[in-house]
């Protein structure tokens, strides 16, 4: 079956995915809550080097892919 | 060291807070209420005369032999169904009562072969002792009349060898229905009867063979056996045991304890001890009898290194392996930077062998590049629980079940996952507790042997969240919140934020039936028994954790139980069932990169200043990388070494492609196994380890009890798990110095909180220890959360249903599902090098038969199975345990490599990866795929060993 184009996201594409989805979780809880919380567990959990890649991708992107909530609290982060 | 024996008080110890004070055979004795006579007279030393009752079981009453007399009543009542009574006078030997024993013995002896000799049981036989107790010299009867042993007999019936692990030899029973019960009782699998009548009647697996019975091959009944009728094949072949030792069956998070009977350092038998409070005298056909791949060919005992992976395996000295292993490190470290190394930690290793890598990593490496498997099974448990409860564990012993009155169990499968827990969760709900099962499958406890699940919640995969916050949402809307309970112990504030939220329209069963598929009306009954039916407890496994929600899943359920009230108390809580043998312990031992023992971030000066100045060297206060972020780490070229303490990441992660074109990309992969497992074939060092047979140490449990391993032989290698670890730190410039385990663990209790009074001491004086064990609780804990949560208050989290990016579409119309079976244990390395796989030799599909219809499938075909990631070709079962549109598969096997299949979807908040849910398709093929084709070839091609070229 080689018709199946195998599919995994890899560099600062994977990391805006995995930033997406903490924010998804925090999303219903009031603005300042969730982008404190979205910081908070990026600071957290995610090495320097992830975060200065995702900062990297922000800064030469235009279009990211974060959502507007992810992308307030990773300024925040910086 | 001699062989432990332990009493036999005849029938169940009880507690009551009642005693009753008798008198046996002149002496006085208080004893609870409830207890029998012959308990009674076991506790003041007297052993009464007994055939048919044994500790572990209900008395019975059918073989006569422990009558006894008792004061102002006729006649000679049996003792073991003779319960105690204030002021009773009870005598246990008399002429009378010698007499009638020597009669019914007589009897029994009279269709027994008089072998003893060459008898597999001799010197641990009940009958033979109890005919010498009663001093049984000759035998009148059935001399002339049909027996059941001499081979010519009429009645003579044919031995079952058809289980690899025990044998029935009909010629031997007695007929005490000892085994029967212990089936039922015990176990609870309801697979043997007796058959026949009168002097006729004989155990019989319900008319088949052992081996196509129901049985599972717990070995409940081989141990309840008073005789040589059912017996462990290992004791057949080679004899009785002379020495034994006290430790923990190496497989999953119940964490049995066993007695390893020995001869000399060759094991004979496994036999779980009652003493053990995970099990109680339980276990299950992995811990019991699939010990057999300790000893088996396969095992590498040699240091072993290559340059590339494509060469062959080259044998070495420790020395020399351990020296290639550190000057590689030291080199990608000088090139790449400190990042570029890191380490995994294995769930399978001890919680001392666990630290001390983690350990070499933070102080050797100077990074905390340090992740453990755990990673891909419970880290959202860890998350979950310490956000809502603060503390990252399970909040009962498992003991607890007993006092349930309603169970929900989710996404977890514990008849085959955690055998020796479903026991005693099937007893208790066979007394009478009620059942919620919210699972995808239809799992055997739905509907087994008197037992059937009230609601049984078919969702599927992937809404448990959304399952979760309609039961909620039923709780809130219809009253049925214990706000006592809340307004006392949880956060107000954030209760009424979460109420308002579960409250909305859009979190409805009604409304949540579009995604789980669960008929409203059914939630809503499920949610009303849940709340209100008593004592409610969660328990839980990786069909909860294994999702892009799986954090949000657990935080879930924490808010359930705390806005039931099931939490505190016997009886209810939050418990995970731990998939590895010491999951719990390898999370407490601070194999987590952003965390040190305890859970607590590396960030945290105070506590970084307390490992810094105990091991004599700077930390680095960044957290490091988790093993997804490692492998992409790799895959873009920053990550160049791995230290991989016994796990198997090429089979057991998702996406293989992935995980396997990392570890490819890296240049130096030190391994450390029994077995040149998937992950070896990527390996440039290979550092061989020992068995739990061969090690001292401690495993912790999923109810966070801590117990003893005990070394049984020496280690294969020559050199002790622990010692490998301390000589590579050595080598890369750091030293260690432990002369024992025992002081690893010393040095663990000085640096954790929560396990400042545990030592070795402890552990052989209390047995185990559940932690946390400090000065507030110098006992340990069973329950936590009691009075108040390590938190302070309950904190309850919004948990949105957030649908997880892997869809169902025209390419991929199924959704797929993985998990495991009783007979096999994870990646299977364990378990395929054992007679387990007479019951599992190969990972099937399970099909709806409505799917396969569709799609011209038949059980036995071939099948293509494929996702976005990759494809595999397997053979399906269909099975009505499906729903339809549904699949699923094991893991077990390397060569079907189904995880070739799964996505890289992860978890939120852990990255644990979403292993429950891949979307599909399913086509019938006569050939294999190109990855398992690859696979086959590169089995044999990267796993070459060099035969020694010069005899020295
Ligand atoms: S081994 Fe276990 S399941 Fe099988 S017959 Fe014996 S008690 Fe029952
Ligand atoms: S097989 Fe053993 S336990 Fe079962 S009835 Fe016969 S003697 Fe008793
Ligand atoms: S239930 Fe688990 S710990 Fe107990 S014997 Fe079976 S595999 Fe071992
Ligand atoms: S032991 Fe009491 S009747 Fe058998």
């Amino acid at each position: 079956m080689n018709d199946v184009a195998h599919e995994t996201i890899t560099g600062p594409r994977k990391l805006v995915k995995m930033a997406n989805q903490i924010g998804d979780f925090f999303k219903s809880y009031p603005e300042e809550t969730a982008i404190e919380g979205i910081r908070d567990h990026i600071a957290k959990f995610w090495n320097k080097k992830m975060q200065h890649e995702l900062f990297g991708f922000m800064d030469s992107e235009k279009e990211t892919g974060l959502s507007a909530l992810v992308e307030k609290a990773v300024t925040k982060l910086r | 060291m001699t062989l432990i024996k332990e009493l036999d008080y005849g029938t169940p110890i009880r507690v009551s807070e009642q005693m009753v004070t008798l008198t046996i055979d002149g002496a006085s004795i208080t004893v609870p209420a409830g207890t029998s006579v012959m308990a009674a007279a076991m506790k003041a030393g007297t052993a009464i005369p007994k055939l048919c009752a044994t500790d572990s079981l209900e008395p019975f009453g059918s073989c006569r032999m422990c009558l006894v007399e008792i004061e102002g009543r006729r006649g000679t009542p049996a003792s073991c169904t003779t319960l105690v009574e204030p002021g009773m006078v009870v005598k246990t030997q008399s002429d009378n009562l010698h007499k009638l024993r020597k009669g019914v013995m007589e009897l029994y002896i009279s269709d027994h072969p008089l072998d003893c000799l060459t008898c597999s049981a001799n010197g641990d036989c009940e009958l033979q002792d109890m005919a010498g107790v009663v001093g049984l010299r000759e035998v009148r009867y059935g001399k002339d009349v049909a027996n059941h042993f001499e081979t010519t007999s009429p009645l003579s019936l044919l031995k079952d060898e058809s289980n690899p692990y025990f044998t029935y030899d009909p010629a031997k029973c007695i007929v005490c229905n000892r085994c029967v019960r212990a089936c039922e009782e015990v176990q609870g699998t309801f697979a043997l009867t007796i058959e026949g009548r009168g002097f006729d009647s004989r155990v019989s697996a319900g008319g088949v063979s052992f081996l196509e019975s129901d049985c599972v091959s717990c070995g409940a009944c081989v141990q309840a056996c008073p005789t040589a009728t059912l017996m462990e094949n290992t004791v057949i072949a080679k004899g009785q045991p002379e020495h034994s030792a006290v430790t923990t069956c190496a497989y999953c998070g119940v964490g049995c304890s066993f007695k390893a009977e020995m001869q000399g350092d060759e094991v004979i038998r496994m036999v779980p001890y009652k003493e053990g409070k995970a099990n109680e005298g339980h276990s299950c056909v992995k811990g019991r009898f699939a010990w057999g791949y300790a000893t088996h060919t396969d095992r590498i005992t040699k240091p072993m290194i290559r340059k590339k992976i494509t060469d062959e395996w080259r044998e070495v000295s420790w020395d020399e392996a351990i020296g290639y292993a550190a000057s590689e490190f030291k080199r990608i470290q000088k090139t790449y930077g400190k990042d570029a190394v890191g380490a995994i930690t294995s769930s399978r290793c001890t919680n001392e062998e666990v630290f001390l890598v983690q350990k070499l990593v933070r102080a050797a490496f100077g990074n905390n590049n340090v992740d453990t498997c755990a990673r891909v099974c419970h880290s959202p448990t860890g998350y979950g629980l310490s956000k809502t409860f603060g503390t990252s564990a399970g909040t009962q012993d498992f003991k607890s079940v007993a006092k349930a009155d309603v169970v929900l169990v989710i996404g977890a499968n514990p008849t085959d996952g955690h055998p020796v827990f479903a026991s005693r969760l099937k007893k208790r709900l066979r007394a009478g507790a009620k059942l919620i099962v919210a699972d995808p499958r239809r799992i055997d406890l739905v509907k087994s042997p008197h037992i059937k699940a009230e609601h049984h919640l078919a969702l599927l995969p992937g809404t448990n969240v959304a399952l979760l916050d309609s039961l909620a949402h039923v709780v809130v809307t219809e009253g049925l919140v214990n706000e006592t309970f809340v307004r006392e112990r949880c956060e107000w504030q954030d209760f009424e934020v979460w109420a308002r939220f579960v409250a909305e329209e859009r979190n409805s069963p009604e409304a949540m039936e579009a995604f789980t598929g669960v008929p409203a009306d059914e939630v809503r009954k499920a949610a009303r028994l849940y709340a209100k039916g008593g004592n409610a407890a969660i328990y839980y496994g990786l069909g909860v954790t294994e999702h892009s929600q799986g954090s949000t899943t657990v935080m879930a359920m924490a808010n359930l139980a705390m806005a039931t009230g099931n939490i505190g108390r016997d009886g209810v809580g939050v418990n995970p069932l731990r998939g590895q043998n010491n999951v719990q312990g390898s999370c407490d031992m601070g194999s987590f990169p952003h965390e040190f023992s305890g859970y607590r971030h590396v960030s945290d000066d105070s506590t970084r200043e307390m490992f810094q100045s105990l091991w004599g060297v700077e930390l680095s206060n960044e957290q490091g990388l988790r093993i997804p972020n490692m492998l992409d780490e790799a895959v873009d070229g920053g990550f160049k070494g791995i230290y991989i303490q016994g796990e198997d990441i090429a089979q057991s992660d998702p996406n293989t492609h992935h995980v396997t074109s990392g570890l490819e990309a890296m240049e130096c992969v030190v391994i450390q196994d029994l077995f040149l497992c998937e992950t070896a074939k990527y390996a440039h060092v290979f550092l061989p380890g020992s068995s739990f047979l061969e090690k001292d140490g401690t495993f912790t449990n999923a109810e966070r009890r801590i117990s003893r391993v005990r070394k049984v032989m020496e280690p294969k290698s020559g050199k002790a798990e622990w010692q490998i670890t301390m000589d590579l730190a050595k080598a890369l410039g750091y030293e260690m110095h432990y002369k024992h385990p025992s002081e690893i663990m010393d040095e663990i209790a000085a640096l954790t909180p929560t396990f400042q009074n545990v030592s070795y001491a402890k552990l052989n004086e209390m047995g185990s220890i559940q932690w946390p064990c400090n000065d507030k609780a110098p006992e340990g804990t069973p329950i936590m959360h009691v009075d108040r949560f390590v938190r302070g208050k309950g904190k309850f989290m919004i948990t949105d249903y957030v649908p997880t990016e892997e869809r169902t579409g025209p390419r991929f119309p199924l959704l797929l599902t993985t998990g495991r079976i009783l007979s096999q244990y994870n990646v299977g390395a364990q378990t395929r090098r054992t007679e387990n796989n007479v019951w599992h030799n190969e990972d099937v599909l399970e099909i709806h038969p409505f799917d396969a219809e569709q799609r011209g499938i038949t059980s036995g075909d071939l099948v293509m199975l494929a996702s976005r990631a990759g494809d595999i070709a397997l053979r399906a079962e269909i099975s009505e345990r499906m729903q339809p549109g549904v699949v699923y598969t094991t893991f077990h096997h390397a060569k079907t490599g189904a995880n070739v299949i799964t996505t890289d979807n992860s978890d939120w908040a852990t990255n644990c990866p979403e292993y429950k849910v891949t979307a599909v398709e399913v086509r019938r093929t006569n050939h294999y795929s190109d990855w398992q084709e690859k696979n086959n070839r590169e089995e044999i091609e990267l796993k070459r060993i060099a035969t020694s070229i010069a005899a020295e």
